[in-house]
């Protein structure tokens, strides 16, 4: 398999190493913390089709990334670097409040 | 000895090289055959049929193909250390002076005492494994499994190391082409033209695919000649790479693949510094798959003796290679391609005894060509049997009309029609499709970027073939952005191709085989339908169809046609297992490639490492690192007398201990501070600038990750630390946290592991030492630079220095970084100058020994189970902010306060030694699971104290201070009583380190 | 290292160690990405490439390693102190870090890869591939590396960490033979 590093370009797996579906850290200050951690560390969804995931390009640029893979053909749908989807993710966050 | 005369050869025929003679042996016996050959054209020369014997049943068995799809004529080739055992004969490229000795026979191959598992063959049926053995379990180990690995199997792998050399490679393309028929060739030429970047790949040695065994023409050229012309044009692009010898043995994602190229497989011993084999990692844009169709065999009985052979093999001996591969043959088949084997057989002088032809009505054509050779022919009609033992001497012929007869022959020309080699297309899950008009699958919805052409799409003529690659070698390159049009196509005929389904002989009286590597009969397929494997899936596993090494090539179409005839269904209902890489079999030595022994993985060397060569270091190998783990003095022949003497040169006087391989991360911004206290437990925005401390990571899950230091050199400026095995995930940890969780904060992560050799000088003379080596006006005194002080200064005139006041042995101690390429001067001028004070370098030996004296915890209590609050380390977590893993280590299970605590052991015979591993159990309790109360994770004998000590995890530890229990280690047979004592062993008030 | 150098010879290849040199690494302080560049124009005459390139300028070299991160890499100059030189020029809008220890920097002085080279190397070393100025990190033999190709083709540079150096430069000698 070969994904492309929007840093560096196509790069083969060997390069990259695995983490999981691209779930956010709860807020550790909300009242149901434990459960919401509980669930961010154990109840991850085994997605038969498009996944978002988390890679790094460990022997590359050593950028996280955020992998859009359809998990029954392999086939790489998009990737984002992870800095600036967790960014975008925050200027929302900042709007809505 | 005489060499026996090359008798089956034929004269100006063939593509050998007469002018290159070589020796080889089967089986001891000398023989000679030309460059060009492969082993089993060269013994077919020689008149050699018989050249195995079968993996359950021992039967005699020939040579069935002349590709890499055959089941039999497995061998071992050359002999000690390059031993290579089931290599197929009609593949190895024949070289002066190969050894080949077949296989599976005891004691030689024409007697073969086993062949008795032939009688006793109603046990050995489908399922046997599961059946014949199952009872009493004690007799699998003693008597069956031994039993069965003498009678079944096949070659022997060589006892020694294999002293060839593998290599992998990577290549990149626009197109690849795989496979050099007619198709494979027009295709490369297309892309080729279009200026792409092409890689064609051919498993044999020479190019041409099937044009080198057919008597075809192409544009009134040989077929050999057409391919010489173009392999020759070819040649001339510079972008075009050319790889014989190449097996592309699977289809990865995103247009990757896997191919090994038998680089000096034809060669006795490989030239210096060639590698035997070269896996590559091909990454075509595109890639077009050619690799043609593999004829089948009809199922008959005794269809496994040496001489029934495929027809299009037959076909390959004599054109390619010159050979009759017998002297009167009958040809069995159901297809049109029978003529081309008539025509080439009585064109190489063998006689043709019979056309026998499952159809009722043959093409006029086929009638006449009969007729003009003075053939019989056998309409509607089949072969019910092979006769004769160990070669084929007759064939039973079975008409629809008449009585069966016999006609005396000593070679079966069969063939069951064709099946595309689609196993490629499939690798990445799409399914094959039946194409009844061809009575085969053909490839289904194909990967992105692949696209299949000629006999292996199904497409069968000659002419379509060229054609078909042409085209689609052109539109794989205009897919890559290449102007392409699709090269002219060369004059050739389309050959009949008519084919009329027929799997198998219902009518034979002897064993009828399907799976011929496996010895999987026509009667095991019928047994398992019968006891319910109805499934194409379940039939292979229960019978071992198509398990072979050759994947079931000649025999998964035929088995699941049996089955679906059994069952009643369609051939496409009943479906087809899927194929997977590799394609043929792959060496593990070609996998591995070189990295075996010391290049296993890379050895990282730390700046001083020569040096520590030079002193007679004791080397251990740490992850990636090569460490010292202790220093011997001329005489001392014990490890513990050099470690002991190391410790108390520390705690005495002075000692050095290279720490130069601490993962090292530079931690700068604004918000450098912040980012710190919410990866580690404690605060670090508070850390004065100019001063270090000690801290903890969690993992998110509430565990332990890592521990290490941290020291501030500025406002936005940081320096950590990380424990050597983890160096690489706590960084990979931090990018983590920057990226994704916080990725407003002004934070930069820079790795310097390398950058700095770093040495821990420790002991009451350390500042006597350092005081030598700094350079003025910097003031090491206590005073000036107290415990847990950092600095920057120079050193031995001027080198940029970090200087860190911190200790892990316990001891007044300092940590000093300089950079990488002065490491090797720095301890070396420590040793020197250090002479007055005594002092020693010290391994990991002797640093492990003062942290369990000090009860620092390390990588046996940082296991990947334990809490910060397990390890003692409570109260060090804040409750004054958030911080990865606090929210999940509050969880009940984790902050249970009867989980087992670290807490030092001592003997309470002061002689007796302490082991590691072993478990705790009350003084008068049975040492059973139920009773375990926690186990011991470090243990060193102390000089400092004269005797063993421990640390260990123990369940309520803090009411347990004093207590004296069992250390069982049943592994070791060891079983002492310890007392449960405070873990710091040594200078428990610290007061050693402020001085 | 000079082990290294001999060894190299002894292979005759045309590979080098490269020494007398600094190398800084450089990562831009959040927001600050802009401004930064401004003042690499003005330092060097030339942006902070944004991609894997290297450009050369004003007797440096600077190569991308990352989002927003670089090396710059200059020849050591008697009485100059570049990492220095450069922390002044970049105060508070960078993070510098003198990693000239980190790695060992070896050159192999071609226009074009050997065909050795070329199926060493994990990505694509094809010279209309990696061009004049391309800059890759990536692994070889599972040893990391960065490797550039000079602005004006004549030669490639390949980093690897210096405790590898010595792995390194045994498989450089047998991938470029």
């Amino acid at each position: 398999m070969r994904i492309h590093c929007p840093h560096c370009g196509e790069r083969s797996l060997d390069e990259f190493s695995y983490l999981g579906d691209a779930v956010v850290r709860p807020d550790p200050a909300s009242p149901n913390a434990q459960e919401a951690f509980y669930t961010y560390g154990y109840e991850r969804s085994n997605v038969a089709g498009p996944m978002q995931e988390l890679w790094y390009h460990a022997a590359g640029c050593h950028a996280w990334l955020v992998v859009t893979r359809d998990t029954r053909t392999h086939e790489i749908l998009e990737v984002k670097s992870a800095h600036e989807v967790a960014l975008a993710r925050q200027k929302v966050a900042g709007t809505a409040q | 000895m005489t060499q026996s005369a090359q008798t089956s050869r034929l004269n100006n025929r063939g593509l050998i090289d007469r002018s290159q003679l070589l020796d080889f042996t089967f089986d001891g016996v000398p023989y000679t055959g030309y460059a060009g050959d492969t082993l089993a054209s060269a013994l077919l020369a020689n008149g050699v049929r018989l050249v195995g014997r079968s993996f359950k049943y021992h039967r005699p068995r020939g040579i069935l193909t002349a590709g890499s799809e055959e089941p039999n004529a497995l061998v071992e080739l050359r002999s000690g250390a390059r031993r290579e055992p089931n290599t197929r004969a009609t593949v190895a490229e024949l070289f002066g002076g190969l050894e080949a000795k077949s296989q599976n026979r005891f004691p030689s191959l024409s007697l073969d005492l086993l062949a008795i598992n032939g009688l006793v063959s109603p046990f050995l049926s489908a399922g046997f494994y599961y059946k014949t053995f199952m009872w009493p379990a004690a007799f699998w180990e003693k008597l069956y499994e031994p039993m069965i690995r003498r009678a079944a199997g096949l070659g022997r792998a060589a006892p020694e190391q294999d002293p060839d050399s593998y290599d992998k490679a990577t290549a990149y393309c626009d197109v690849l082409v795989v496979g050099s028929g007619p198709s494979g060739l027009m295709a490369a030429l297309s892309a080729a033209r279009a200026g792409a970047r092409v890689i064609l790949a051919d498993e044999s040695f020479a190019f041409g695919g099937r044009l080198l065994s057919d008597a075809r023409t192409v544009d009134g050229k040989s077929g050999a000649d057409w391919v010489a012309s173009v392999i020759a044009e070819l040649k001339s692009f510079p972008g075009v790479k050319l790889m014989s010898r190449t097996t592309v043995f699977g289809a990865y994602d995103t247009g990757t693949f896997g191919a090994v190229e038998r680089v000096a497989d034809h060669v006795a011993i490989p030239a210096a510094g060639v590698p035997r084999q070269r896996l590559w990692r091909i990454v075509a844009k595109h890639s077009v798959i050619a690799q043609g169709a593999g004829e089948r065999p009809i199922v008959f009985g005794n269809n496994d003796r040496p001489g029934v052979m495929l027809a299009s093999a037959v076909r390959t001996y004599i054109n390619r290679f010159g050979v009759a591969p017998g002297g009167t043959a009958v040809v069995f088949s159901n297809n049109d391609e029978a003529a081309s084997t008539i025509q080439d057989l009585v064109s190489a002088g063998v006689t043709v005894a019979g056309l026998v032809d499952t159809r009722t009505s043959l093409p006029p054509a086929i009638k006449s060509l009969a007729r003009k050779h003075g053939i019989r022919v056998f309409e509607g009609a089949v072969v019910a049997d092979a006769l004769g033992g160990s070669r084929v001497t007759g064939a039973r012929i079975i008409a629809s009309y008449g009585a069966p007869q016999t006609v005396a022959c000593d070679l079966i020309a069969v063939s069951g029609g064709f099946n595309p080699n689609l196993q490629v297309t499939t690798h990445q899950g799409s399914r094959p499709q039946w194409r009844d008009d061809l009575a085969a699958f053909v490839p289904g919805a194909l990967p992105k970027g692949m696209a299949v052409s000629g006999s292996a799409k199904g497409t069968y003529g000659l002419a379509s073939c060229l054609k078909e690659g042409a085209q689609v070698g052109a539109a794989a390159a205009a897919a890559g952005g290449f102007v392409a049009t699709a090269a002219a196509i060369p004059t050739a005929d389309d050959e009949p191709a008519e084919v009329s389904a027929f799997w198998h002989v219902d009518s034979s009286k002897h064993k009828a085989f399907v799976d011929q590597q496996n010895d999987v009969t026509a009667a095991d397929v019928r047994l398992a339908e019968r006891e319910g494997f109805q499934s194409v899936e379940h039939l292979k596993r229960y019978t071992t169809l198509g398990m072979a090494t050759d994947q079931g090539k000649t025999s998964n179409i035929n088995g699941l046609a049996m089955l679906a005839a059994l069952t009643g269904k369609t051939i496409p209902a009943t479906g087809v297992t899927a194929a997977r890489p590799p394609y043929t079999p792959v060496a593990l030595g070609a996998l591995a490639g070189e990295h075996r022994d010391k290049h296993f993985k890379p050895t990282r060397l730390t700046p001083s490492h020569d040096w520590a060569k030079e002193r007679g270091a004791v080397f251990i190998e740490t992850g990636l690192w090569l460490r010292a783990q202790y220093f011997p003095k001329p005489g001392e022949t014990d490890w513990l007398t050099t470690v002991c003497r190391e410790v108390s040169t520390v705690r005495n006087s002075v000692g050095v201990c290279d720490v130069s391989t601490l993962g090292k991360i530079e931690i700068h911004g604004t918000d450098a501070g912040k980012f710190l206290d919410r990866v580690y437990i404690n605060m670090m925005s508070t850390l004065g600038v100019g001063k270090a401390r000690y801290g903890m990571m969690l993992r998110e899950d509430g565990i332990a990750m890592d521990d290490g230091t941290a020291a501030r050199f500025a406002d936005d400026h940081y320096f950590i630390t990380t424990t050597t095995a983890n160096a690489i995930k706590v960084l990979q940890h931090l990018e983590f946290c920057r990226q994704w969780h916080w990725p407003d904060l002004d934070v930069q992560i820079v790795p310097v592991s390398d950058q700095w050799a770093q040495y821990s000088v420790a002991g009451p003379r350390a500042r006597d030492l350092l005081a030598k080596i700094v350079d003025a006006p910097f003031d090491i005194s206590n005073a000036a630079f107290p415990y847990m002080a950092v600095a920057e200064l120079t050193v031995l005139g001027g080198i940029k220095a970090r200087l860190y006041r911190l200790s892990f042995s316990g001891e007044m101690a300092y940590e000093i970084g300089v950079p990488a390429r002065h490491g090797d001067l720095l301890m070396r001028t420590l040793m020197s100058k250090g002479e007055e004070f005594g002092v020693t370098p010290y391994g990991t030996e002797a640093l492990g020994v003062m942290r369990i004296e000090k009860g620092h915890v390390a990588g046996p209590e940082l296991n990947g189970t334990t809490t910060c609050a397990d390890l003692g380390l409570g109260k060090m977590a804040s409750t004054k902010k958030d911080f990865v893993g606090r929210i999940l280590s509050q969880r009940p299970g984790l902050a249970d306060p009867n989980r087992p605590r670290v807490v030092g052991f001592k003997p309470v015979d002061k002689s007796a030694r302490l082991r590691g591993g072993a478990h705790f159990i009350a003084k008068d309790a049975e040492p059973v699971a139920k009773n375990d109360l926690g186990f011991m994770t470090s243990v060193a004998f102390s000089p400092s104290l004269g005797h063993w000590v421990g640390l260990g995890f123990l369940a309520g530890a803090e009411s347990r201070m004093g207590e004296i229990l069992r250390a069982v280690d049943p592994v070791r047979n060891s079983d002492i009583l310890v007392e449960v004592v405070s873990p710091v062993f040594y200078d428990g008030e610290g007061a050693r380190l402020r001085v | 290292m000079s082990e290294l150098a001999n060894d190299i010879k002894k292979a005759s290849l045309e590979a080098s160690e490269r020494t007398g040199l600094t190398v800084t690494h450089v990562a831009a302080r959040r927001g600050a990405r802009a401004s930064l560049d401004d003042v690499a124009r003005a330092a060097f005459g030339v942006s902070l490439p944004s991609s894997p390139k290297a450009v050369e300028a004003r007797g440096a070299l600077i190569v991308w390693t990352g989002p927003d991160q670089w090396l710059i890499v200059q020849k050591d100059e008697t009485g100059r102190d570049h990492y220095a030189e450069l922390a002044k020029t970049f105060n508070g809008l960078a993070s510098l870090v003198d990693v000239t220890d980190s790695r060992t920097i070896f050159r192999i002085a071609a226009s074009r890869p050997s065909e050795t080279l070329l199926r060493n190397m994990g990505i694509d070393f094809h010279e209309n591939s990696f061009q004049p100025g391309d800059v890759a990190i990536t692994h070889v033999s599972h040893l990391g590396v960065i490797v550039w190709r000079l602005p004006d083709g004549t030669a490639y540079d390949f980093a690897c960490a210096r405790t590898y150096s010595r792995e390194f430069a045994d498989w450089l000698r047998k991938a470029s033979a």
